[in-house]
C-alpha cells in the first residue's frame, strides 16, 4: 500500500497528463467525423493484418471440407452456365438477331451492371448485437463502400468501411443491417432485419396479411438498390403469425448462409453505383 | 491574484475566445488563441494536477461552445502546453531568478523573460492545434505556415494583454 502511494506521488502528474491527453485524443478521433474516418481506416489496417495472420492458421484446419464444398459449387455453377448459354442460344435463334446484343430481354439488363469479386472472411462474429465481417480485400483491389457480401449459400452482409488492404462488412446479424427483399413465389416486397436473438433467424417486415404467404417460401434479394442483384438467396420463411397489429405479418426467415462458418465469400459491386447513389441523394439535398 | 479573480478571468477569457477571437482570422483560418494567456498566467505555485485539470476543462469549454470546431483539439493542446510550462521555465531561466518553483512570480518578471516564456509555449500550443485540426501530414507546409502565423498573432495579442493587465511594476 505504501509502495502505491510512493509511486503515485512520484509519477502521479505524468500519469494524469497521459490520462488527460488520452481522453482528449479519444474525444478527437471518435466525435469528429473526418478524424473518425481517418483513424478507423488506420485501425482497420492494423486489425486486418492481425486477423489475416490468425485466420491463415485456422483456415488450414478446415481445408478438406472447404475443398469439397468449393468443388460442389463449381459443378453447380458450370451447370447453370451451360443451361443459361443454351437458353440464350435458343432465344437468339428464335428472334433472328445474329451476333448483336442490341435488344436484350428485360431480365438481363439490370444484372449487366454487377460484377463479382472473390474474397475471404478473416474475422467474423455471430454472438454480439453488432456483428461485423473483416474481409481480406480492400481499396487496392477495388472494393468500395456499399458493396454486397455473398456467401456460397446466400446473402451475408454489406461493406461499410474500406482501408487499403482490408474492408469491414456489416453482417446480416447486426442490428443496423437492413435489406430490401422479396418473396419469390408471391412477389411481395419487404425489409429484412435482425432482432439480435438467434444467429439463424432474421425478420421480414412490410408483407401485408393479404398476401398468400406459406411456410417454406423462399426469400430472395429484390431489384431495389445497388447492393445485390435480384433473386439471390436470402433464406426461407420458417414461421409467420399475425402478432403485429398493423396488418402486416410477423415473419421469421431462416437465413441460408452459415454464419458460424463463413470462409470463402464473394463481393458484389455495381458499376453504376456511384451514379445511382448521387442521383438518389439529390432530392434530399434540395429539401 | 486571488482565486475569485482567476475564476472571473476564466469566464472572461473563454467568452472572449469563443465569441470574438474564433470569428477572426487573418489568412487561411489561423486563429488568435487568447485562452493561452489565461492558462500561462496561472500561478506557478498551483498544484500541477489541478493545473492540468483546469487546462483540460478550459480547452473543453472552448470546444463545446464553438459550434464549428473539432471537439477535443483545444483540450489536447492546452494540457500539453501547461505540462511543458515548468520544464521550459526551468530550462531557460537562470538559477538566480528561478530558485524556488513555489515562490516564482510570473507577473513580476521582465518583459523580455515573458516574451520567451510565451513564445515557446504558444508555438507548442499552435503547432499541436493545427496538426490535430488537419490530422494528416498532407500539405504540411500549409500547416506549418498556419502555425507560424497563429503563433505570431497569438503572441502579439498575449503580450499586449500581459503588458496591460497582468504586469506588476516593481
Amino acid at each position: 500500500m505504501w509502495r502505491v502511494v510512493e509511486f503515485l506521488a512520484k509519477y502521479g502528474n505524468l500519469l494524469l497528463f497521459l490520462f488527460l491527453q488520452l481522453v482528449s485524443f479519444l474525444i478527437i478521433i471518435n466525435v469528429n467525423s473526418p478524424h473518425r474516418e481517418t483513424s478507423q481506416a488506420v485501425l482497420l489496417q492494423l486489425s486486418g493484418k492481425v486477423s489475416a495472420a490468425y485466420s491463415s492458421v485456422t483456415n488450414y484446419f478446415g481445408l478438406g471440407a472447404e475443398n469439397e464444398r468449393l468443388q460442389a459449387e463449381n459443378t453447380e455453377l458450370k451447370n447453370r452456365l451451360l443451361a443459361l448459354s443454351n437458353e440464350l442460344d435458343a432465344w437468339k435463334s428464335t428472334t433472328r438477331v445474329p451476333n448483336s446484343f442490341s435488344v436484350l430481354p428485360d431480365s438481363l439488363i439490370p444484372s449487366m451492371g454487377y460484377y463479382f469479386m472473390p474474397c475471404k472472411a478473416i474475422n467474423n462474429t455471430t454472438d454480439h448485437n453488432y456483428n461485423y465481417i473483416t474481409l481480406n480485400k480492400g481499396a487496392r483491389h477495388g472494393v468500395t463502400k456499399g458493396m454486397g457480401v455473398l456467401s456460397p449459400q446466400g446473402v451475408a452482409g454489406r461493406v461499410i468501411e474500406v482501408s487499403h488492404d482490408y474492408s469491414l462488412a456489416l453482417s446480416v446479424l447486426n442490428l443496423k443491417f437492413k435489406l430490401s427483399c422479396k418473396l419469390l413465389r408471391i412477389q411481395g416486397l419487404g425489409v429484412l432485419s435482425w432482432d439480435g436473438s438467434k444467429p439463424e433467424i432474421a425478420l421480414l417486415n412490410d408483407i401485408p396479411q393479404t398476401s398468400g404467404l406459406q411456410e417454406g417460401d423462399t426469400v430472395v434479394t429484390s431489384s431495389y438498390g445497388t447492393t445485390f442483384p435480384e433473386n439471390f438467396m436470402v433464406g426461407r420463411v420458417s414461421h409467420f403469425d399475425t402478432r403485429n397489429g398493423d396488418g402486416t405479418y410477423y415473419i421469421e426467415v431462416e437465413l441460408s448462409s452459415q454464419f458460424r462458418s463463413l470462409n470463402n465469400l464473394y463481393l458484389v459491386g455495381h458499376r453504376d453505383a456511384p451514379q445511382l447513389d448521387s442521383l438518389e441523394a439529390l432530392p434530399e439535398k434540395e429539401q | 491574484m486571488s482565486i475569485v479573480r482567476h475564476i472571473a478571468a476564466f469566464f472572461l477569457f473563454v467568452f472572449l475566445q469563443v465569441f470574438l477571437f474564433n470569428k477572426l482570422s487573418l489568412i487561411m483560418n489561423d486563429r488568435i488563441h487568447l485562452i493561452v494567456v489565461f492558462l500561462l498566467m496561472l500561478p506557478f505555485a498551483m498544484n500541477p494536477a489541478l493545473l492540468m485539470i483546469t487546462a483540460f476543462f478550459t480547452g473543453f469549454a472552448v470546444d463545446l461552445l464553438s459550434h464549428n470546431l473539432f471537439y477535443g483539439v483545444h483540450s489536447f493542446a492546452a494540457v500539453l502546453m501547461v505540462w511543458l510550462r515548468r520544464p521550459w521555465v526551468s530550462l531557460f531561466t537562470n538559477r538566480v531568478t528561478f530558485r524556488n518553483p513555489e515562490d516564482f512570480d510570473i507577473r513580476g518578471q521582465t518583459l523580455s523573460w515573458v516574451f520567451y516564456y510565451l513564445l515557446f509555449l504558444i508555438f507548442v500550443h499552435e503547432f499541436t492545434y493545427y496538426m490535430l485540426d488537419k490530422f494528416s501530414f498532407a500539405q504540411f507546409h500549409i500547416t506549418l505556415f498556419k502555425t507560424v502565423m497563429g503563433t505570431l498573432l497569438t503572441l502579439f495579442v498575449s503580450y499586449l494583454v500581459f503588458f496591460l493587465f497582468y504586469r506588476t511594476r516593481k
